[in-house]
């Protein structure tokens, strides 16, 4: 089992969304500095990948400083401060781009999208 | 581990009249996942069988882990593992017999591996081989192969008729054994999804003749799916790039397969079908080979792509 | 090697079922042979259900070769690309030499050994166990090589069994056509003297090993099928070829020297042609012309004591006024009834003689009374010149034999002959009312690396005292061979290397005890001698002919 949340798309490069994933789950908490991080024979068990893909992950993300290897005692999550805004916004782009297309496909304007957004935000809110 | 485990030269095989693969031109490179695909009767078997020495080729050759395949011997077959749905596995032999008699010809056997293996795939020791499920067979084929490392692993559609849950462990018994070590895969499959996750380099082979091979990460990225909305109910223009493939419109909207995308294609789209929205959606690799065996249909089969 | 000793040892472990039942029937084979016990036990259906079983036995030998070798070499077939060890390490010299080392030693060896002991305790001498060995070995060795052969150009049983029963039935049918086209009438005027030759067996067994080898090196490494067949095939026309024209015989008995026993110019030929006997020639091939033989009493004067005469060649011209001729010679030796000739058959002639001037008692109605065909004439070649005196001139080939006393054994069990390899022992006596009857076990070897004649044997009793001998009747009981695979079967029938035979003797006759014989009391017997004469081929000769005004039709 995987200690953070990914869910493959075909078509996009594998490589890119793992990252994506585990930048996403260290924004989120879901992944806290210190905690244990997959090696890279797990990592492409687990999500069925080419293990030179799983490499490549495991060593950008060592290279952004993400991660930490140690000797004898794998890999874990590099203390690191939180994300700033910044970057949390950067990691949403996907997804907004994603959005802005389907809306102005529909005809709909900013303030539509807007509303739209703050509505859905609102419920949730409540659970 | 640089070069390549596997290069073939204008391999050609031909059975009586019909050439089942015809100049095949290619490289496996070391530590690569190449993945061989194709549909019925493209002759990815015949050219699996090339590379073990169980066919010698007409013309052309094709060299394994750096040796010519006519010439492979005991010590190159030492470090290969094979799998293959039309090889049968001695059926008298019970499973741990059959380990047994292959563990001293293999100086590489691992016998801790071959035992955490075993573990992984439930095999039953002392059951006869004839008496295994078909899953069971090929679990135990594959343990028989992984069980020494091998430099070299071929697959020849490893996963055929089987369920989901085994070819699950299968795979986890393909990737248990990859890893640090210097490793490389060959699997031919008419099933790509189950590949895709897993291979980084791709072939595609159809009626015999090598349609491309090249990593699976440059095909991602050249192959997108165009939609454009056009302004008027036009017929398509008659001259369309050679690269846009299977190019059709019904309303105001446009389709086509763009098999040589690149940042700039933007300005490509855009002289044909000016002033117009174009969405780009991403193909994967099984709407990839759907879209190149369609155009070999239409079109005629020496197009290259 | 201690690989080999691997693979071995699965090939083993896979087939020590059938392994074991094939040593099981060698030695159940074996003893039924050397046991005689076919012919000594006394119930008729026993003995019946005995000799099916060796016929069983030998069969089930044969099955059992040809199913384990096909078992043993598919288990890692040579043809298609499915096989499971083609893409592992296993080197192909030590495979094909692990599957040559099993079949020697777990199936030629046990035959060998058996065959062997068998015929130790038969009393073969030493010198001969060493000569028998060799010839095991290249037989069993030829046989089982070319089953391996067949195996491993076959990919799987069901192919190997229907190649298999293809080439023999093709070998079946070559044997055939052959024997149906030479077979023409020319052919029967001579029947040649056959010193055994065992050049040529020695050599094509050479060859089969050595082509078999050939084939089976070219396909474990090349796995060519249809290039190893072909050399196969070649190899086999090879085969046939120098061994049916092998120039040398380095393997041949002696020709025995006439010369200096017999001095062809002292043997007068004399012909009664007072009285002709004639008839039909009876031919195989109805659509030929009918014929006659002519034969007349030709009597030979002039050889010595104990020697026969046989016509084995006949070169006859006849030729009449108006200038037409006869040449041919059908058949050789007319069989004439007792009253047409009443003399003594040469054979017993030299029978008499050998046993020193006895008188000789014998059952008319089998005694052979054979008279040489002088010449064969078409039909109405025969009844335009019938009765017409011709020139006659012919020229005589004769073989000779020397009939000479080998043993006399007293009449009793356990008396014994024994010569090297051979022995003849009397295992029971049984008195009857008016006779007796004798059970006998000869048992002698026939090498082929050592290859004789064998000569015709003729038993007798005899009464010293009484100066009388008589003929003994004889039942053969039980003839016991071993086979060495297929070889033996099919190529010399008959001639086994080690033949156990039981005799049955009687004495005599009921006819013979009506006439003038002592009844056969215990005194008799105590005097009376069981003897044998042999009459082993001695040489040949030839003698010309000439009858003028011989007339073909004398009725």
């Amino acid at each position: 089992m995987l200690p953070f949340t990914v869910e493959l798309r075909s078509g996009l490069p594998l490589f890119g969304q793992v990252v994506y994933a585990v930048k996403k789950a260290l924004a989120s908490g879901q992944l806290r500095p210190g905690d244990r991080f997959p090696s890279v024979r797990t990592l492409s068990q687990e999500l069925k990948i080419n293990p030179n893909t799983a490499h490549k992950v495991i060593a950008t993300l060592v290279h952004e400083g993400l991660l930490d290897v140690q000797p004898g005692v794998g890999t874990t999550v590099a203390k690191v401060a939180a994300a700033t805004i910044p970057q949390r916004n950067a990691l949403l782009g996907d997804e907004v781009e994603r959005l802005v297309v389907e809306a102005k496909r529909l005809g709909l304007e900013l303030e539509d999208l807007l509303q739209a957004a703050r509505r859905q935000w609102d419920r949730m809110q409540k659970e | 581990m640089i070069g390549n485990a596997i290069e073939a030269e204008g391999l050609t095989r031909r059975f009586g009249r019909k050439l089942a693969v015809s100049g095949l031109s290619f490289r496996v490179p070391h530590g690569s996942l190449f993945a061989l695909l194709g549909p019925n009767g493209a002759g990815k078997t015949t050219a699996i069988k090339l590379l073990m020495n169980l066919l010698e080729p007409t013309r052309g050759n094709v060299r394994v882990l750096g040796t010519d395949s006519t010439r492979l011997g005991p010590s190159e077959l030492a470090q290969i593992g094979y799998v293959s749905e039309n090889q049968r596995l001695p059926g008298w032999m019970t499973v741990a017999e059959l380990l047994a008699y292959l563990r001293p010809l293999y100086p590489s056997w691992n016998e801790a591996f071959c035992r955490n293996l075993l573990g992984g795939f439930s095999l039953p020791l002392n059951e006869k081989i004839k008496n295994l499920s078909r899953g069971m067979k090929v679990k135990a084929a594959l343990l028989s192969s992984l069980a020494y490392r091998p430099r070299l692993l071929v697959l020849d559609e490893p996963f055929s008729g089987l369920d989901p849950l085994v070819r699950e462990e299968l795979i986890r018994g393909v990737l248990e054994w990859a890893g640090e070590e210097s490793w490389t895969v060959l699997i031919s499959s008419q099933d790509v999804d189950e590949i895709e996750r897993l291979a980084d380099w791709v072939a595609f082979l159809d009626a015999g003749n090598l349609v491309l091979a090249e990593p699976v990460a440059e095909l991602e990225a050249r192959f997108r799916r165009v939609e454009v909305i056009t302004g008027d109910e036009a017929p398509l223009p008659a001259a369309l790039p050679a690269a846009w493939l299977q190019a059709a419109k019904a309303g105001r909207t446009v389709r086509f397969v763009d098999s040589r995308y690149s940042p700039a294609s933007g300005e490509a789209i855009a002289a044909v079908f000016p002033n117009c929205a174009v969405t780009l959606f991403p193909m994967s690799l099984r709407e990839v080979f759907l879209t190149l065996a369609r155009n070999r249909r239409s079109t005629s089969p020496s197009l290259e792509v | 090697m201690v690989r080999l000793w691997h693979y071995l040892a699965k090939d083993l472990r896979r087939l020590r079922l059938l392994v074991a039942l094939w040593a099981l029937v060698v030695a159940a084979e074996t003893i039924l042979a050397g046991s005689g016990a076919v012919a000594r036990v006394e119930d008729l259906r026993l003995q019946e259900a005995l000799q099916i079983l060796a016929s069983l036995l030998s069969l089930l030998k044969l099955m059992l070769a040809c199913v384990i070798v096909p078992l043993l070499i598919q288990e890692e077939p040579l043809v298609g690309t499915e096989a499971f060890w083609l893409t592992r390490p296993i080197p192909r010299g030590t495979l094909l030499l692990s599957k040559l080392s099993f079949v020697g030693a777990f199936m030629i060896v046990p035959a060998l050994v058996a065959e062997l002991a068998l015929m130790a305790t038969s009393g073969v001498t030493t010198r001969h166990l060493l000569l028998a060995a060799p010839e095991i070995l290249l037989k069993e060795l030829a046989w089982f090589l070319f089953l391996a052969v067949l195996a491993s150009l076959t990919p799987n049983f069901a192919r190997f069994a229907l190649v298999g029963a293809a080439l023999l039935a093709a070998l079946v049918l070559l044997g055939l056509t052959l024997a149906l086209v030479l077979s023409s009438e020319e052919v029967r005027a001579e029947i040649p003297v056959p010193v055994p030759d065992s050049s040529p067996v020695v050599v094509a067994l050479l060859l089969i090993i050595a082509v078999s080898l050939w084939v089976l090196g070219h396909q474990y490494r090349t796995r060519k099928t249809w290039r190893s067949a072909a050399l196969a095939l070649v190899g086999a026309f090879l085969v046939l070829l120098l061994s049916d024209y092998w120039p040398w015989p380095f393997l041949k008995a002696e020709e025995p020297r006439l010369e200096a026993r017999l001095d062809p110019q002292a043997v007068r030929l004399a012909a009664d042609i007072g009285k002709t006997w004639v008839s039909d020639m009876f031919s195989l091939r109805r659509k030929r012309r009918a014929q006659k033989n002519v034969a007349a009493r030709l009597r030979i004067q002039g050889l010595p004591a104990a020697y026969a005469a046989t016509p084995v060649a006949i070169r006859p011209r006849l030729e009449f006024a108006d200038g037409s001729a006869a040449q041919e010679v059908g058949d050789l030796l007319l069989s004439v009834p007792p009253d047409v000739d009443p003399s003594e058959p040469l054979e017993f002639s030299a029978l008499r003689q050998a046993l020193g001037g006895l008188r000789l008692h014998y059952d008319e109605r089998f005694r052979p009374s054979m008279w040489p065909v002088f010449v064969t004439v078409d039909d109405e070649f025969f009844s335009r010149h019938g009765k017409e005196p011709g020139e006659y001139s012919a020229d005589f080939v004769f073989r000779v034999d020397r009939y000479q006393v080998v043993c006399r054994l007293p009449l009793r069990p356990g008396a014994r002959y024994d010569n090297g390899s051979e022995h003849v022992v009397v295992t029971d006596v049984l008195r009857q009312s008016e006779g007796c009857t004798v059970i006998l076990r000869e048992s002698n070897v026939n090498v082929l690396l050592e290859p004789r004649m064998r000569p015709t044997t003729r038993y007798l009793f005899v009464n010293p005292g009484a100066n009388e001998a008589a003929l003994a009747r004889e039942f053969p009981l039980q003839a016991s061979a071993l086979h060495a695979g297929l070889w033996d079967m099919t190529m010399e029938p008959g001639t086994a290397r080690l033949m156990i035979r039981y005799l049955e003797l009687r004495f005599p006759e009921e006819r013979l005890a009506r006439k003038e014989l002592p009844p056969i009391n215990e005194s008799w017997l105590s005097q009376g001698q069981l003897v044998r004469i042999d009459a082993p081929y001695a040489g040949r000769f030839s003698k010309p002919l000439r009858v003028p005004g011989f007339r073909m039709d004398t009725r």
